[in-house]
């Protein structure tokens, strides 16, 4: 499976900026810790503006903080 | 409707024609444990038997007078017409009832092979869900053995019955087997329309897949 895309997923280093732990952040958003791996180790295809929300709220960043598209 | 389970009416289709399918070989069995002890005579499985018939699509003998029956079969206005013409006989040799049997036994491995490749396809969409990759394949195969089938089974048996009428008939016909053979009427339909739709479902479940692991991997 090839990526067809170039945004990179900044999840490891705000949660330790955070000091909190991918399980706990799974808790608090409520979604599969399975999930939360694949969103943190970026192979998500998409992101739900709902699951989005979620993270920033929790973390307390914007989505620019949390995704970036990297250069060609 | 959207409780139901998708795979339920293939899958007691299926289930029905394989138990008739075992009963059928049972039944062969016991029929051809009966003949080799010579208790089941005039026993016949698929044209084995001590009297073979097979019907000429290629050749049609002329009926003359003499052998018209005295009273008209048909009411004033209709006609009666035969459709081909019988050759049979009597204590065939081995190669001659293998011959007049290829037909019944293409069709049926079709329905065996169909049968077998559609349980294959059930087990792998419960197991894996429908829109997989392993059944979606699995139902590629089913197409192509359908569509493989609709043109093998109606050669096979115009080659089979070919050559059962060039060992029947006398010399003075001069009938060859492949003169069966260039009267073929085409493919058989029914396995040809369902292998296409087994194909064109394939495709569908290949796409299908391709949405689901989307689906999966969007958090």
């Amino acid at each position: 499976m090839t990526n067809d895309h170039r945004v990179t997923v900044h999840l490891d280093s705000l949660l330790e900026e955070r000091g909190m732990t991918l399980t706990e952040l799974a808790d608090r958003i409520g979604i599969t810790l399975a999930n939360a791996s694949i969103l943190k180790n970026g192979r998500a295809r998409a992101i739900r503006f709902s699951t989005l929300t979620a993270i920033c709220d929790v973390l307390q960043c914007q989505p620019g903080d949390l995704l970036q598209v990297d250069e060609r | 409707m959207a409780g139901r389970d998708p795979l339920a009416p293939l899958s007691t289709l299926v289930d029905v024609v394989f138990a008739l399918i075992v009963t059928f070989a049972l039944f062969s069995a016991v029929v051809t444990g009966l003949h080799l002890f010579g208790k089941a005579d005039g026993a016949q499985l698929f044209s084995f038997s001590d009297h073979v018939c097979v019907e000429a699509e290629s050749f049609m003998a002329s009926v003359g007078e003499d052998d018209a029956p005295a009273e008209p079969l048909a009411k004033p206005g209709s006609s009666l017409q035969t459709s081909g013409t019988m050759f049979c006989t009597q204590n065939p040799s081995w190669a001659m009832q293998w011959a007049a049997s290829v037909g019944s036994i293409l069709s049926m491995m079709l329905l065996i092979g169909a049968c077998l490749l559609a349980r294959r396809v059930i087990r792998a969409a419960r197991r894996d869900g429908i829109f997989t990759a392993v059944p979606a394949k699995l139902t590629r195969t089913l197409g192509w053995f359908l569509i493989a089938m609709a043109f093998i089974a109606p050669v096979g048996t115009d080659i089979g019955n070919g050559i059962f009428m060039a060992s029947a008939a006398a010399p003075v016909l001069e009938l060859a087997w492949t003169m069966e053979v260039t009267s073929i009427g085409g493919p058989d339909w029914t396995p040809l329309i369902l292998g296409i739709c087994a194909l064109t479902f394939s495709r569908v479940m290949y796409r299908g897949a391709a949405l689901q692991d989307d689906v999966a991997l969007t958090i």
